[in-house]
């Protein structure tokens, strides 16, 4: 009988993922967590990911602007959003005081979680370097016989 | 700009660093000239030490423990990027007995470098780095969800080898959940897991709804942009004109 161990089907693979990764942390939570900060942890994650990728997005219009002599209006344009997340970021720390033991001021904290949004960022890209060296390793066909 | 000129500090010896490594990997990974790119690569790699002797020259400041945790993993994350290079993305290497040896040497060093990191965690002002628990949280909660959907759409591959780790992702979470991880608590751990989660979804969210910001920005300007006015269609003797040139061009001036 062949079996078929694995084949193209994206929304299988990434429910199954999902649904992992939500039962592992479910299982956590019900063995027991000390009191968490969700709106932290999320806001903080969001409002650096914006900027980050705002910052970003805006540095490489910059460069095309300037290196391939195109007009300068997007780069300028390209200053809106970066504003406008450095213009929510203080409302959402200031607002919902999102200060933690170690850092006095929403721009310590601001910068600190920026900092906490790169390592995660780095230890996602690891993760994913590593998961593909486990996978596709040792080449071989998947269609097994049993 | 007082900083910078009185004295070194967190702005000059850190954060500036950062703002290079940024620049220079934008100008390695955009399509541009290969000295623009070899530059890029400088800046970054120059950056990069700064930010890795933060430890040393910034030892007061909160942000060090980046620098010390980039340190820390900087070592076994290169020995798995080579087993990478070497097994997967170089056709001729992986069939060669050099790349043989050079991935089997580096994925068990890897490892070997990470277990060794995870039993005694980097100190950071006698406590453990603020960001390496949630570092390892994260890379294990990845790790096995990747797993878990590599095992299910690739068609070639170590199918086998991926559902064994990818159970023995779950089991080590649930293993550091209930009995610590290394020098932490194990509670320490399930709220690092939990925390770098929720801030990875954060994160996620963040960066989509920051490039499609970014995108309708430019989209709106570029659709302000005036539209130069269409040509005139040609006229009979420019009609002529444009086939005589034509014909010379293609034929020689041999049809008409």
């Amino acid at each position: 009988m062949v079996v078929e161990l694995s084949k193209y089907n994206w929304r299988k693979g990434i429910l199954a993922s999902i649904c992992i990764g939500l039962s592992l942390i479910l299982v956590v939570v019900l063995i027991g967590v000390r009191e968490i900060d969700i709106t932290h942890s999320i806001v903080s994650g969001l409002i650096s990911g914006f900027l980050f990728s705002t910052s970003l997005a805006g540095a490489t219009t910059f460069w095309f602007s300037f290196s391939r002599k195109q007009p300068w209006t997007p780069a300028i344009i390209s200053l809106i959003p970066i504003i406008l997340g450095i213009g929510l970021a203080y409302l959402c720390y200031e607002s919902l005081e999102i200060t933690d033991a170690s850092h006095d001021t929403a721009v310590a904290q601001g910068l600190a979680d920026l900092l906490q949004m790169i390592s995660m960022m780095i230890a996602t890209g690891v993760a994913i370097v590593f998961s593909l060296v486990m996978l596709l390793r040792h080449p071989t066909t998947n269609m097994e016989e049993e | 700009m007082t900083g910078v000129i009185s004295e070194l500090g967190p702005i000059d010896l850190f954060w500036l660093p950062l703002v290079t490594v940024m620049i220079g990997l934008l100008l390695v990974l955009t399509r541009n000239p290969r000295f623009i790119k070899m530059l890029g690569a400088l800046l970054a790699f120059v950056g990069f030490c700064f930010i890795l002797c933060s430890p040393w020259t910034l030892p007061e400041s909160p942000s060090s423990a980046f620098g010390q945790l980039l340190m820390v993993i900087a070592g076994p994350t290169l020995l798995i990027v080579i087993t990478f290079v070497a097994n997967i993305m170089e056709e001729e290497l992986t069939n060669s007995k050099f790349g043989k040896f050079i991935s089997a040497f580096s994925i068990m060093f890897g490892l070997l470098w990470f277990l060794l990191i995870w039993a005694i965690p980097p100190q950071w002002n006698n406590l453990t780095n603020p960001y390496w628990l949630n570092w390892w949280a994260t890379f294990l909660l990845v790790h096995t969800t990747v797993l878990c959907l590599g095992t299910t759409i690739i068609t070639k591959g170590s199918v086998k080898l991926g559902l064994i780790s990818s159970l023995a992702g779950i089991i080590l979470i649930l293993a550091f959940s209930l009995n610590g991880s290394g020098g932490n608590s194990e509670l320490e751990f399930r709220n690092s897991l939990v925390t770098g989660s929720l801030n990875l979804f954060g994160t996620l969210v963040g960066l989509a709804i920051g490039i499609i910001v970014w995108f309708k920005c430019i989209q709106f300007i570029e659709n302000k942009r005036v539209i130069p006015p269409l040509m005139e269609p040609l006229n009979t003797d420019e009609l002529k004109r444009v086939r005589e040139i034509i014909n010379s061009n293609i034929y020689g001036g041999g049809i008409n």
